[in-house]
């Protein structure tokens, strides 16, 4: 009996993916299905046991480390783990930490403690940096920091001790879903056209007009690190950015859409492959559903 | 004498189908990339779309919303039937609550389904809807649930029934967990007799067995792609 | 509580393909979405015994049933010119041509079409309703081709395309389909309207040449002569009525108020005069005039247009002075003086819907005497004058006119043009000579609607095999008698009229060691026999009673049902459907209990005996003191029910007297009532009392009864005018109590027959009492009024009535006996309908055998 199963025409054909029904008898488990029936095996996520064995409650692939039988999502919700890079936004501010949204089922937290503080490394937190924490950080403010640790029940802190971490301004976020985000030993990414992109494992993706690298001739002794540490890194002003470059994000931002669109994997040779197809589409055309399309498949038979 | 002829003597329901034939069911889960999990449903004529975002910062829940297009309906309308909304809705939370463990859920997760176009089957076809669209959002299940309605035509039961033939006869949904046919929940909106309920319900159960049977060949097609497109990169 | 049973499912797009139906329609001013989807499908068979690929297993298809679907036969009707054939009939010849499909003389192996089925449906629902039954009748072998659901001849509606080009591209397309499929066979299609095709494997045959084609069918073609265009008495163009308004004009009107639509009624006394009745108004609108009627027939719904207020009318009031307007258009006298209140009038505009239906009538002579010229032949308009006086004459063409004069006819109108005087119809059907007892009958059944034809062999079929043979099972284990109380011990006797066969009801009574009495009341169990939904229930509900005429009986049921299975008759064992009553001395209800039963009567007496036999003090058998116990508590009975206010209006029982069973009546004569009739009476009214309510505490909603409204003072009061002005008599109508004791005042002592004619009279002033399901009123308004009882309910004659076939499925099912049937509730709304008709009949009912 053939049943059928309505697909997306999108011409998958042309990038030889396997599109026969072999998908029916392949490493891919849906909920409900039995992973396997030996008692040896303990489960692990998206797994749960019942009289018949161990159970798939996800649809995904099957993951067996030493004795533990666990179900990968293909699709789900942002799971963090201890040194990824991610990019939030601040929900709420509240007593000596912050609330932040990172695309998790549940908020990051931020404590007073974890940041670089104006005036230097060394310096005590006072009453007074309480009192202005929220112009350090706002609700709406968007940073990226590093996964300091996971707690039970999937509580999150973060923290931004290192001056590649802080405020993020001159540019433009880019939502996709975060299995999608290829990880990668370096998250930040010099494309063309100067446009910065940083990537957050958790699936938000800030691309920005690129900053002069402080030269080496002007680096800061580390003991110089206190001041270094301005105010200036908490600061709200946008610096000029040439149309060109605008542009440049815009067309950007619009390729990784079209990657996401696609569910197509987002690494910084994705992006330049896709950027590189979506060169001879018009910037205004490029939200296009057909032509996210073409560009997606593009990007991956280059890359 | 009503309107159409729900059961000919040729053993024709009104639209050409026998009494045990599915309408046309479709399904497609991923349609809104930037969701949480999607999917869209036919059953005939009846269509359904599912959004679920979340789990999201807040207390472990499910929330159902059905939002009934005015354009669905046989008569062009503003809201109605508010309260069976509520009751489906209400309905749907309990169902899933118990499919999904929804006690060790990492936050609250909102099931949005709207309703595109009614020709019966409407409990089925947002039930299904809603299992492949937690199923696209990653959401931990027990196993699908799977609905699917059947009514009762003098001795005959029929399954599936169009909009012409729930108006006409007694019917109920089933929705069942999985292949073991346990039934999690089932709707009788009139009365079926007590002696021909068993067959009905045999009917339904059948029928799920199908539906579940699409959803899962369509929960597999979309997984497998999606894992061949990241191996295509190595991910 | 699933068995785990599996069903071998299947999604319809397997073995179909779908297609969708969105249209967007406007109802009653609305716009509405109309979501249809149908499936197409490889897998519909012919059912023809000379193809080998179809699978005919309908078995599949069907669950649980073995329906007997007829297959077109392997030789099917040959003609010189055909040859062997299936016929294929158009829309076109089955609206034409009925009569032709239903004769025994040709159309034999004839494919319906599902298309061709729909479309006749949406044209005429009679012609529909004929069409089934002689496809269900099974013996000419029509079989149904779902041609919409069938993919290779499936042919989609073109946009703008008419309904019935699109009809005949359906029935074409089909026709070549089995003609490839079936190719030893013709395939021929017959059609009265326009039809060409340039597939040479079907032929394509107008009716007027196919049905030449068999002898014996001369007369059938007259039926279809109203296809040619009629020759009009009016050669020059005289309009002798106004156009109707367009359809969207009526629905715009009716909408916002500027017309009025509603069902129109023809005077009894004139027919160029009737009202419509306007509930928006809440009055009567008169409509006066042939121009005013604007060709609307009797009980059409039309849409009325009011008259400026100056040509407002008074209701004729004077009816001994209208003369016969049959032929005059100025009836506008005894209109002029107008000191009471004057009543809108309208002219119809336009015609919502016809309600046309077959006529009887006679040949009028005086429109054409030619006719009577014995070597006249040839086609030629008559008109016809139908015996409902509401209705206008019928213009037909004939070609038998003259063997036509003096015979009842049937005929059936079609158009009705502006420019002729006369609607055109077409003769149908002779039903014999005028006065003629067969004829008049059949014209009084017609004319009634009454289902008098044979039953037909699928209701036959629905009879138990054993026929006459059937017996009570002898052995107890046997599933017949599960749940069934032996009450063959008892003496039950039976008390009916004179030489009665379907014998209802029995009775017993006896002694309780406590001193009470144990009464019981013995129903034939009519259920057991008829089935929901079989053939045989459908034909009762249909028929909903037996109607009894002078001479002959139509049956609700078939004979051996009626006369012997069911009835009750003496020294046989039957099954029974018993109420059964503790009763003290004064006859009160201690306690009341149903059951189904096994009962064997010990006698069957006419009133006069039972009489006779309760007289008789010699006797002093159990049978007898049991009548005795009976006759006395009936009179206790019924003394309260008068106490209580009930009526005594009972018309007197009138018999017709026969010289021998074959003859003309020769009189009549007025039954003489004994007190056994009272008795048997009494206790059938506590039956149906006791039935009502347990049916209504079982089901609040949808149990059966039967309340009779009082009657509004109103309608008392001519009668009550005229008593006291001729009689110097004072009727009370406070309430039913003071009804009754007041007419037992009206007493003439010159005149002992005025006693009786002021009952007649009273009754004419009552409301007349309905069947509804106890969820439409409130208990309050259950009462029946004729019978001052609160709750009412037809169970005692389940043989000639199909209420009580009802109320006796309810009871059974509120005992435990059998599951109560999912669709009850809505068969009932639809007979209950039926039943409403069938009321109308009770006026052509010379005589009942009993009340």
């Amino acid at each position: 009996m053939s049943l059928l199963v309505t697909r997306k025409s999108n011409n998958l054909n042309s990038l030889e993916i396997n599109d026969s029904d072999d998908y029916k008898n392949n490493a891919v488990v849906t909920p409900g299905e039995v992973v396997t029936e030996e008692v040896t095996w303990m489960k692990g996520h998206g797994t749960f046991t019942d009289s018949r064995g161990i159970k798939a409650s996800l649809a995904g692939t099957v993951t067996r480390v030493n004795k533990l039988i666990s179900v990968r999502p293909l699709k789900g919700r942002y799971q963090p783990e201890v040194g990824d890079h991610v990019i939030g936004r601040v929900l709420e501010v509240g007593l000596k930490r912050w609330k932040i949204e990172i695309g998790a089922a549940q908020a990051g937290t931020l404590m007073l403690g974890s940041i670089n503080l104006p005036g230097g490394i060394l310096r005590r937190k006072s009453e007074s940096d309480e009192i202005q924490m929220r112009e350090l950080l706002k609700e709406g403010d968007l940073f990226n920091a590093e996964v300091q640790g996971v707690f039970g029940h999937g509580t999150v802190h973060l923290h931004t001790r290192s001056l590649k971490y802080g405020k993020l301004r001159n540019g433009f976020l880019v939502v996709v879903p975060s299995q999608l985000i290829v990880r990668s030993r370096s998250y930040s990414h010099i494309l063309q056209s100067g446009v910065n992109m940083l990537v957050g494992i958790n699936g938000m993706i800030w691309l920005s007009k690129q900053t002069e690298e402080p030269s080496a001739v002007d680096t800061p002794a580390i003991t110089r690190l206190e001041e270094e540490t301005q105010w200036s890194i908490y600061s709200d002003e946008n610096e000029f950015i040439p149309p060109i470059t605008r542009s440049s994000i815009a067309r950007y931002a619009c390729c990784i859409k079209a990657l996401a669109a696609f569910e197509a994997p987002i690494s910084d040779s994705t992006v330049n492959a896709a950027y590189e197809a979506s060169l001879q589409y018009q910037s205004e055309t490029l939200m296009n559903p057909e032509i996210q399309n073409n560009i997606a498949i593009m990007a991956l038979k280059s890359s | 004498m009503s309107r159409i002829e729900i059961f000919n003597s040729e053993g024709f329901r009104h639209d050409g189908r026998r009494f045990d034939e599915l309408r046309n069911f479709t399904c497609t889960i991923g349609d809104h990339p930037n969701l949480d999990g999607s999917s869209s449903v036919k059953l005939g004529a009846t269509k359904v779309s599912c959004m679920v975002v979340g789990p999201y910062n807040g207390p472990p829940r499910l929330n159902f919303s059905i939002d009934v297009t005015p354009f669905s309906t046989f008569e062009r309308q503003a809201r109605k039937n508010e309260k069976r909304l509520q009751e489906l809705q209400s309905l749907l939370v309990t169902s899933f609550t118990s499919a999904c463990a929804t006690a060790e859920l990492p936050g609250t997760i909102d099931v949005r389904i709207q309703v595109l176009a009614q020709d019966g089957g409407l409990v089925s076809a947002c039930t299904n809807a809603a299992t492949l669209a937690l199923i696209d959002a990653g959401i931990p299940m027990k196993d699908y649930i799977c609905a699917c309605s059947a009514g009762i035509y003098d001795t005959t039961p029929f399954l599936d029934l169009s909009n012409a033939e729930e108006t006409d006869l007694s019917f109920l949904t089933i929705g069942a967990l999985g292949n073991d046919s346990d039934v999690l929940m089932l709707l009788l909106e009139n009365k079926i007799p007590a002696d021909h309920l068993p067959v009905v319900m045999d009917m339904a159960l059948s029928g799920t067995q199908l539906v579940r049977q699409v959803m899962d060949d369509t929960v597999r097609y979309y997984t497998q792609q999606r894992l061949a497109k990241r191996k295509l990169t190595g991910l | 509580m699933p068995s785990k049973r599996k069903f071998e499912v299947s999604m319809a797009s397997e073995s179909a393909t779908a297609l969708d139906h969105v249209s967007l329609r406007s109802v009653k001013g609305k716009c509405v979405k109309i979501v249809r989807e149908q499936y197409l499908r490889t897998d519909i068979p012919c059912r023809s015994l000379l193809c080998t690929r179809c699978n005919t297993d309908l078995s599949v298809a069907l669950p649980g049933s073995s329906p007997m679907l007829a297959t077109l036969s392997s030789a099917p009707p040959s003609t010189d010119s055909l040859g062997p054939h299936y016929a294929v009939p158009d829309l076109s010849a089955l609206t034409q041509a009925m009569d032709c499909f239903e004769s025994s003389k040709l159309f034999y192996d004839v494919i319906i079409l599902q298309s061709v089925l729909e479309q006749l449906r949406s044209v005429s629902t009679p012609l529909y309703r004929r069409l089934k039954s002689v496809i269900a009748a099974n013996n000419k072998r029509f079989v149904v081709f779902h041609n919409l659901f069938h993919k290779p001849s499936f042919v989609a509606k073109q946009p703008a395309e008419t309904f019935d080009h699109y009809g005949s591209r359906c029935v074409l397309s089909a026709a070549s389909w089995y003609a490839k499929h079936i190719p030893d066979v013709n395939i021929v299609v017959v059609s009265a309207g326009l039809i060409e095709t340039n597939d040479s494997s079907v032929t394509v045959l107008p009716l007027s040449e196919y049905i030449p084609q068999f002898s014996g069918t001369a007369s059938l073609l007259d039926s279809m002569l109203r296809s040619e265009p009629a020759i009009k008495k009016n050669p020059n163009n005289t309009v002798y009525f106004s156009e109707h308004f367009p359809t969207s004009k009526i629905l715009g009107g009716v909408k916002s108020g500027q017309l009025i639509q509603g069902k129109l009624h023809i005077s009894h006394y004139n027919s160029n005069e009737g009202h419509i009745y306007s509930s928006d108004r809440d009055d009567t609108i008169l409509i006066i005039g042939k121009d005013n009627l604007n060709r609307a027939f009797n009980d059409d719904i039309v849409a009325v247009e009011l008259l400026p207020q100056s040509e407002w009318k008074t209701e004729l009031v004077t009816l001994d002075t209208v003369k016969d307007v049959d032929e005059d258009d100025s009836n506008d006298f005894l209109r002029t003086d107008s000191n009471i209140s004057k009543k809108p009038t309208g002219k119809v505009v336009g015609i919502v819907r016809r309600n046309w239906r077959q006529y009887v009538g006679h040949i009028d002579i005086r429109s054409t005497p030619d006719i009577l010229n014995p070597t006249f032949h040839g086609i030629t308009n008559v008109l016809v004058t139908p015996m409902d006086r509401k209705i206008p004459k019928i213009r037909i063409r004939t070609r038998q006119a003259g063997s036509l004069v003096g015979h009842r006819i049937l005929v059936m109108p079609d158009t009705w043009d502006t420019d002729s005087r006369y609607p055109d119809g077409h003769f149908i059907r002779d039903l014999g000579p005028m006065e003629d007892q067969d004829a008049e009958t059949e014209a009084i059944l017609l004319e009634n609607d009454v289902q008098y034809q044979p039953f037909s062999q699928a209701v036959l079929d629905c009879l138990p095999k054993e026929g006459h043979e059937w017996r009570v099972p002898e052995s107890k284990s046997d599933p017949l008698w599960n749940k069934r109380e032996d009450l063959r011990n008892l003496q039950i006797c039976s008390i009916d009229p004179p030489g009665c066969q379907d014998i209802d009801d029995a009775l017993h009574a006896r002694m309780l060691p406590n001193g009470n009495y144990e009464c019981g009341v013995h129903i034939a169990d009519v259920t057991h026999f008829v089935k929901p939904r079989t053939p045989m229930d459908n034909e009762a509900a249909a028929r909903g009673t037996t109607v009894y005429l002078v001479d002959k009986r139509i049956d609700m049921l078939p004979m051996l049902l009626g006369t012997d299975l069911c009835s009750l008759k003496p020294r046989v064992e039957r099954f029974a459907f018993s109420v059964i009553w503790e009763l003290t001395p004064d006859a009160e209800i201690v306690s009341t209990r149903f059951t189904k039963s096994v009962i064997k009567s010990v006698n069957a007496f006419s009133y006069d005996e039972a009489q006779k036999r309760i007289d008789e003090t010699s006797n002093s058998d159990e049978l007898t003191k049991s009548m005795r116990m009976l006759l006395k508590l009936s009179k206790q009975l019924k003394q309260r029910r008068i106490d209580a206010g009930a009526l005594n209006l009972a018309s007197p029982e009138v018999s017709v007297r026969l010289e021998n069973e074959q003859n003309d009546p020769t009189g009549v004569e007025v039954k003489e009532l004994k007190e056994t009739n009272s008795l048997v009476e009494e206790f059938m009214l506590l039956a149906n009392i006791s039935v009502a309510k347990r049916i209504y505490e079982a089901f609040p909603q949808t149990a059966m009864l039967r309340r009779h409204q009082p009657p509004p003072e109103s309608r008392f009061e001519e009668f009550s005018k005229e008593l006291k002005k001729l009689k110097g008599l004072k009727l009370s109508t406070k309430s039913s109590k003071a009804i009754a004791d007041s007419l037992d005042k009206c007493i003439d002592p010159k005149d002992p027959y005025f006693n009786t004619l002021a009952r007649i009279m009273a009754t004419r002033c009552m409301m007349s009492a309905q069947y509804f399901a106890s969820g439409q009123f409130d208990y309050a308004e259950f009462r029946h009024y004729g019978l001052a009882s609160e709750i009412y309910t037809h169970f005692t004659s389940p043989i000639r009535r199909y209420a009580d076939i009802i109320a006796h499925r309810e009871l059974a099912a509120a005992i435990g006996y059998e599951p109560a049937d999912s669709r009850m509730h809505k068969l009932q709304e639809e007979h209950l309908l039926s039943f409403m008709l069938v009321r109308a009949l009770r006026v052509t009912q010379l005589s009942r055998k009993r009340g």
